[in-house]
C-alpha cells in the first residue's frame, strides 16, 4: 500500500511538472510577448530598464554598488545635479556661494519640498546626511572619501546650510552632483549608528525627494518606480519604470532586442553591432568622464623613471586596441580630463603616439640594453613586470594586449588574473603590482587633485605613486578658484604638466552605448546625467 | 528502519557541522574580503570601521563558534550586502530555485525513462538511433551555449517566448511565470534527461535479458506486463540513483542557467554573494544546500526499500 501510494505520489509529482511547463506553451506566450515584442507597442506607457544585481537605495551605505547608482538618483535628490551640459544645476539647493576666503560654501535650499511621505524637507535633514552619516568615521560611509576636505556643516535657520572646509574646495557643487543623495532625518536619525542596518529602508520602501518612489520590490528580480506626487521639479512624463534585475549582459542585449527592455547601456561593445540593424531600437554614443590607463607603480624603480614610463606608453598602439577592443567606441586618451569637459578638455596635450623604435630608444636612455632572446635587460636581469589584473569587464583582455605590446620591445609582463575583490586587495590596497590596467570614474570636473597630488599617495587615489610640487600648486590653486576663466587656465596648465610627468599610461576614453527603443526619447547623454534629467524622458508620437 | 534514518541524520548533522567549519574557514582565508571593505573608495579608517562593524577583527576560530552559536539558535545572520537576514534572502531565492529544479527534474524523468525503455525494446532502431543523438548532444553541449542559443532562437529571433526573469514586472511583454519557465527548464532538461535516458536503457537492457523477465514471458504474461510490471520495477533502482544525483545537483541551483535567464535563484545568489564576498549569504547557502543534498540522499536511500524489497536497513 505504502509502494503504491509513493508512486503515486511520484507520478503526480511528475505529471504536475509537465503539465505546469507545457501550460505555459507557446500560444499563451506569443500573445503576451508579442504585444511588446519590436518595443514599440508600449501601451502602459511604462518603461523598462535592467540593472544588474540587487538594489541598495541608500547610496551612501558601503554596500550599495553600482547596480544602485543606475537607480537610486530617481528616487532620491542632491543639493545639485547635473543639468545636460554637465554641470551643476539647482536641485535640493537653489543657488550656493563661497564665503571666508573660500574656507564656506553656502547652500541655499528650496523650499516647500516634501519627502515621499509628505513631511517637509529642511537643513535638519541636510546636516544629518553629512555630519551624521558621511562624516561619521565610525559608519564608513559609501564615497565618503570625497568629502574628506569638509569638516562640518551647519545650519543658518531651516533653509540654508554652510559646509566649511578645511582648505578651499571649489568643485564640492560638482562633487554634491554625484551619487550625494540627502537622506530624510525623521526616519533614519532614530537609527543611529545602526543605520546601515534599516533593511526597510535601504532595500524596500526608501523615502526621498526625487521625480519616482518605489512602488514595489521583488528581490532578484525587479523594482518598479511610480511618479512621487510630491516631487518639487518638473514632473517627468513617463508614469512607471520597472528595472529588471538582469546579471548577464548578453541576455541585456536579447531583451532590448525583443522588446522587453526600452532602455539600457550596453558595455560590450562586441554585441552592439545586432543591436544597431534592428530598426525598432536607437543606438546611441555619448561621451563619459571615464579614462583607461596603464598604472605603473613609481614607488619602486624603473617605474619611478619617466622615461620608462614613456617609452611603455609608446609601445602601445591605443587605436588599435580602441578599434579590437571598443569596436571603435572610445578615442586616445592624453590626459585624466574627457573630452565630455568640453570646456576644460585639451586635444592638444601631448600624446604618446604607437612607436616602438622610439620606446626602445627610451628605455635604453633609461639604462635598459637589449639582450638575448631580443629582451630588454635593466641590472643585468630581464625586465619583467608584476602585472595582475582582475575578471571584470574587459580589464583581461586589456591587460593581455598591453603585454603583447610590450613584448615587442623586449619588455615582459607576467599577468596574474584574480576575481575583483581579491585584485583590488593587492593592487590598490597594498600596492602590490608593477603595472595594472585600471580605470577611473570621476565627477564632471578639472578638479584631478584626489588622484594625481602627492598629499594623496600614501592613503589616497593616488594609487601610482607619483607627483611633483608643481603639479601639486596648480591643482591647489584649481581648488581655490570658482572662477571659470581662470579654471580653463589652470586645467589647461595641470594637463600640460601632467601629459609631461606620465604618472600613467592614458589608453582611452570609452564611449557610453545606450540603446532606446525608437519610441522612447532620452536625451543623447551619459547614463548619470540622463537620470538627473528624467523629465526629459518621453514618448515620440 | 526507524533506526537507519535516525542514524543517517545524525551523520548527516555531523557532516554538516564538519562542511560548515571547512568552507567557514576557506572563505576567510581566501584573499580579498567583502566588498564594502575591498573598496578603493575607501579609506583605512573606513574599512576599520566597517570590519569592527561586521566582527571581523575577531579571530577566525571566534567567529565560526559565534556564527554556529546563532544557526543553532536559528539565526543565519544579516546579509553584508542585503541588509536581510540571510533565513528571508534564502527564503526568497529557494523556492525559485525549487520551481525550476522540480520541474526540470519532472521532465527529465518524464521524458528519459520512458524514452530509455523504449530504446532498450527496440535496440538499434529509428527511435534508439535517434534518442541516442539527441542524449549524446544533452550530455556534450554545454548548458552556457545551449541558454545563449535557446534565447537567440525564441526570443530574440521567433519572439516566443521571454529571455529572462521570472516575471513581466510591467514594462515588457511576457506574461507570467510559466512562460519564463520554458526556456530554462528546457534547457535544464536538455541537459539532465539524458543522464537519466542512459541509465534507464542500460538498466532496461539488463532486466529485459534477466531470468525473472524470461519466467514472466514463460508464465504467459503479456508484452506489456512484462516490461512495465517486471523488468521496469527491477531497473528503477539504478535511474532512482541517478534521479538523486540530479536532484542534489538541480537543487543547489544551476549557476548558469539562473545568471543567463536571470532566474532569481538560490545559484544566482551563491555566486553574487561570493563575488562580493557576502559571508552570511555564502555560510547560509552552503547550509542549506548542504541540509537539502543529505536530505534527498537519504529519502533516496528509503526508496529503495520501497521499490525494492530486498533492500534491508539492517
Amino acid at each position: 500500500m505504502i509502494q503504491k501510494s509513493s508512486i503515486a505520489l511520484l507520478s503526480a509529482s511528475l505529471l504536475l511538472g509537465g503539465v505546469l511547463t507545457a501550460c505555459g506553451g507557446p500560444v499563451s506566450v506569443t500573445r503576451s510577448v508579442h504585444s511588446a515584442a519590436h518595443g514599440v507597442a508600449n501601451t502602459n506607457k511604462s518603461i523598462t530598464m535592467e540593472t544588474n544585481g540587487d538594489v541598495n537605495f541608500n547610496l551612501w551605505n558601503p554596500n550599495a554598488f553600482a547596480n544602485s547608482d543606475l537607480v537610486d538618483p530617481l528616487i532620491f535628490s542632491g543639493l545639485t545635479k547635473d543639468n545636460l551640459e554637465g554641470l551643476p544645476s539647482p536641485d535640493l539647493a537653489t543657488s550656493w556661494h563661497t564665503a571666508d576666503h573660500g574656507l564656506e560654501w553656502v547652500f541655499n535650499l528650496r523650499k516647500g519640498v516634501r519627502w515621499q511621505d509628505g513631511k517637509p524637507f529642511t537643513a535638519t535633514d541636510v546636516l544629518y546626511t553629512f555630519n551624521d552619516v558621511v562624516l561619521n568615521p565610525k559608519l564608513g560611509a559609501n564615497g565618503a572619501s570625497n568629502y574628506s576636505d569638509v569638516t562640518r556643516v551647519t545650519a543658518n535657520g531651516p533653509y540654508q546650510v554652510i559646509f566649511h572646509l578645511k582648505q578651499p574646495w571649489s568643485s564640492l557643487p560638482a562633487y554634491l552632483t554625484y551619487f550625494a543623495p540627502i537622506l530624510p532625518a525623521h526616519i533614519l536619525a532614530k537609527e543611529g549608528a545602526n543605520v546601515w542596518n534599516d533593511a526597510q529602508f535601504s532595500t524596500q520602501h526608501p523615502i526621498g525627494t526625487g521625480p519616482y518612489e518605489v512602488q514595489s520590490v521583488q528581490p532578484g528580480q525587479s523594482i518598479t518606480l511610480v511618479r512621487n506626487p510630491y516631487y518639487f521639479g518638473r514632473k517627468p512624463s513617463i508614469p512607471k519604470i520597472v528595472f529588471q534585475i538582469i546579471p548577464q549582459e548578453t541576455t541585456v542585449v536579447s531583451d532590448l532586442l525583443n522588446g522587453d527592455l526600452n532602455f539600457a547601456e550596453v558595455n560590450d561593445p562586441q554585441l552592439v553591432s545586432e543591436l544597431k540593424s534592428d530598426p525598432s531600437l536607437t543606438v546611441s554614443r555619448v561621451s563619459e568622464q571615464i579614462y583607461y590607463d596603464i598604472t605603473l607603480n613609481g614607488r619602486e624603480a624603473p617605474f619611478n623613471n619617466v622615461l620608462v614610463r614613456r617609452a611603455l606608453e609608446y609601445a602601445i598602439n591605443r587605436p588599435a586596441i580602441i578599434q579590437g577592443l571598443l569596436k571603435g567606441y572610445g578615442q586616445v586618451a592624453n590626459g585624466p580630463i574627457a573630452p565630455i569637459q568640453k570646456y576644460f578638455y585639451d586635444p592638444h596635450v601631448m600624446s604618446y603616439p604607437y612607436d616602438p623604435a622610439k620606446a626602445i630608444k627610451l628605455l635604453e636612455a633609461a639604462g635598459m640594453k637589449k639582450g638575448p632572446g631580443g629582451k630588454m635587460y635593466y641590472h643585468g636581469k630581464p625586465f619583467t613586470i608584476n602585472m595582475p589584473t582582475a575578471q571584470y569587464g574587459f580589464l583581461v583582455p586589456l591587460t593581455e594586449l598591453v603585454q603583447q605590446y610590450w613584448k615587442a620591445i623586449g619588455v615582459t609582463a607576467n599577468i596574474h588574473v584574480m576575481d575583483f575583490n581579491s585584485w583590488t586587495e593587492q593592487v590598490v590596497l597594498k600596492h602590490d603590482f608593477g603595472a595594472m590596467t585600471a580605470w577611473w570614474v570621476a565627477p564632471l570636473t578639472p578638479d584631478v587633485y584626489p588622484y594625481f597630488a602627492t598629499s594623496t599617495i600614501n592613503s589616497g587615489y593616488n594609487i601610482q605613486g607619483i607627483g611633483n610640487a608643481r603639479l601639486d600648486a596648480l591643482m591647489t590653486q584649481l581648488r581655490e578658484t570658482t572662477n571659470l576663466a581662470q579654471q580653463k587656465r589652470l586645467a589647461d596648465a595641470i594637463q600640460v604638466e601632467i601629459a609631461k610627468l606620465e604618472p600613467m599610461g592614458f589608453l582611452f576614453y570609452p564611449e557610453e552605448i545606450d540603446v532606446t527603443s525608437r519610441n522612447l526619447y532620452v536625451p543623447p547623454v551619459n547614463y548619470d546625467i540622463a537620470l538627473d534629467n528624467v523629465a526629459d524622458w518621453h514618448f515620440k508620437s | 528502519m526507524t533506526r537507519y534514518v535516525v542514524r543517517r541524520v545524525g551523520l548527516g548533522v555531523m557532516t554538516l557541522l564538519i562542511m560548515s567549519l571547512i568552507v567557514f574557514l576557506l572563505i576567510n582565508a581566501a584573499p580579498g574580503g567583502p566588498a564594502a571593505i575591498v573598496n578603493m573608495n575607501a579609506t583605512a579608517s573606513q574599512r576599520a570601521a566597517l570590519e569592527k562593524l561586521y566582527g571581523l577583527q575577531q579571530p577566525v576560530i571566534e567567529r565560526y563558534a559565534s556564527w554556529l552559536w546563532s544557526v543553532l539558535h536559528g539565526n543565519l545572520g544579516v546579509s553584508y550586502s542585503l541588509q536581510q537576514p540571510v533565513t528571508q534572502v534564502i527564503g526568497d531565492y529557494f523556492p525559485n530555485t525549487a520551481l525550476l529544479a522540480g520541474a526540470a527534474l519532472g521532465l527529465s524523468i518524464l521524458i528519459g525513462v520512458p524514452l530509455g525503455t523504449q530504446a532498450a525494446i527496440g535496440r538499434g532502431r529509428w527511435l534508439d538511433r535517434l534518442a541516442s543523438l539527441i542524449t549524446m548532444m544533452g550530455l556534450s553541449v554545454p548548458d552556457y551555449w545551449l541558454a545563449i542559443l535557446a534565447i537567440l532562437v525564441f526570443s530574440v529571433w521567433l519572439h516566443l517566448l521571454p529571455a529572462s526573469g521570472m516575471n513581466a514586472a510591467g514594462g515588457g511583454g511576457g506574461g507570467g511565470v510559466l512562460p519564463h519557465m520554458i526556456l530554462p527548464v528546457g534547457v535544464l532538461t536538455f541537459v539532465f534527461m539524458p543522464n537519466v535516458f542512459v541509465i534507464a536503457k542500460a538498466s532496461m537492457i539488463e532486466a529485459l535479458q534477466a531470468d525473472y523477465t524470461r519466467t514472466a514471458r514463460g508464465k504467459g504474461a503479456s508484452e506489456r506486463r512484462v516490461v512495465y510490471r517486471h523488468a521496469l520495477r527491477n531497473a528503477f533502482n539504478p535511474v532512482l540513483s541517478v534521479i538523486g544525483l540530479i536532484t542534489t545537483v538541480l537543487i543547489g541551483g544551476d549557476a548558469i542557467v539562473e545568471t543567463v535567464f536571470a532566474w532569481p535563484g538560490i545559484g544566482r545568489l551563491m555566486v553574487e554573494a561570493t563575488s562580493q564576498r557576502d559571508y552570511p549569504v555564502m555560510m547560509g547557502v552552503t547550509i542549506v544546500i548542504g541540509a537539502s543534498v543529505i536530505c534527498i540522499n537519504i529519502i533516496v536511500d528509503i526508496l529503495y526499500g520501497l521499490l525494492d524489497p530486498r533492500v534491508r536497513y539492517d
